[in-house]
């Protein structure tokens, strides 16, 4: 009883925690946001197995853990706006090569990033060879070119 | 959707015809784990795995009381709680030597005035007036089995029965 509403309580807010940090933190992963992910790892295990050693304590949390996740992902299925709530929306931050500068403010990207994944994508040089550029929920962005 | 010639073609697989049986039986099974999963949640919810309704335990006579919960878990502490009714001036506690193999205790509030051992069983001594709670704090360091038996001297043994998981 007592682990699965540590697991749930901290799914939650782990969730909350990280719908506030943004969609570009976690692509963008320079060495101290890896530490810092550690650090925010460790503070979690404590909280969620306490001074709990057991072998079944540990079953108990992974197994909450996993359930919500599914089940949390079976209502995103069933109620889209649920999604949108939990995972964002994508966003479109260039357009026929205009970029929309207030989204871009916004979600902290720039156009050196966008440019960045224009030519990892499809060695695009300029900013108005883009058709649109998203910025995708996992945070990364997706370059769509235009026809030439 | 996609006929099994396709699927032969995709991934060059000479057994195409059996794929959506196979993808068949694969979620089945998936689903089938859900279900466990479930149940395994809410069976540790429900307190089959320790701390929780189907979970706590108590026993009473007319001069003493035992909580304890039935299902415990190896390493994780746990609370024997003793109530006792009434005991004018020294109340004498024994418990089973038996379970104090199987259970490492951690701390016995309030501390008793006195121990002694007996024996198969250890006797825990308080100044009492009135009734008084004891709370016993405990890890469990075997697997399976744990035989509880606690009384008053002079009482009757009152017997509880703990399993403890891995």
């Amino acid at each position: 009883m007592e682990s699965i509403l540590r697991a749930a309580s901290m799914y939650v807010v782990l969730l909350l925690f990280m719908r506030l940090m943004g969609r570009r933190a976690l692509s963008e992963i320079t060495t101290f946001d890896f530490v810092l992910l550690l650090i925010i790892g460790e503070a979690t295990q404590q909280a969620l197995l306490g001074d709990d050693f057991s072998l079944v304590n540990a079953w108990l949390v992974i197994g909450s853990l996993i359930a919500i996740e599914l089940a949390v992902s079976l209502v995103q299925e069933r109620w889209p706006g649920f999604e949108r709530l939990v995972n964002g929306v994508p966003l479109i931050v260039v357009e026929d090569g205009r970029p929309l500068r207030r989204v871009m403010q916004k979600a902290r990207v720039n156009e050196r990033e966008v440019m960045e994944a224009a030519r990892a994508a499809h060695g695009l040089e300029r900013l108005e060879d883009i058709k649109f550029a998203v910025l995708e929920r996992n945070g990364g962005i997706s370059i769509i070119p235009k026809a030439r | 959707m996609a006929d099994d010639r396709t699927v032969q073609q995709l991934f060059a697989d000479a057994d195409a015809p059996n794929y959506y049986r196979r993808s068949q039986r694969g979620w089945i099974a998936q689903r089938a784990g859900w279900a466990a999963l479930a149940a395994f949640v809410v069976a540790g919810a429900a307190g089959l795995f320790g701390s929780g309704p189907l979970s706590s335990g108590r026993i009473v006579d007319d001069r003493l009381s035992v909580d304890y919960e039935r299902f415990v878990r190896r390493d994780a502490a746990s609370d024997l709680v003793f109530r006792i009714a009434e005991a004018p001036g020294r109340a004498e506690l024994w418990l089973g030597g038996e379970w104090l193999e199987g259970a490492n205790v951690e701390s016995i509030a309030p501390a008793p005035v006195a121990q002694r051992i007996e024996a198969d069983r250890v006797v825990l001594a308080f100044d009492v007036a009135g009734p008084a709670t004891i709370t016993l704090r405990y890890r469990p360091t075997v697997v399976g089995r744990l035989a509880g038996r606690a009384g008053l001297a002079g009482g009757t043994a009152l017997s509880f029965d703990q399993f403890s998981y891995p």
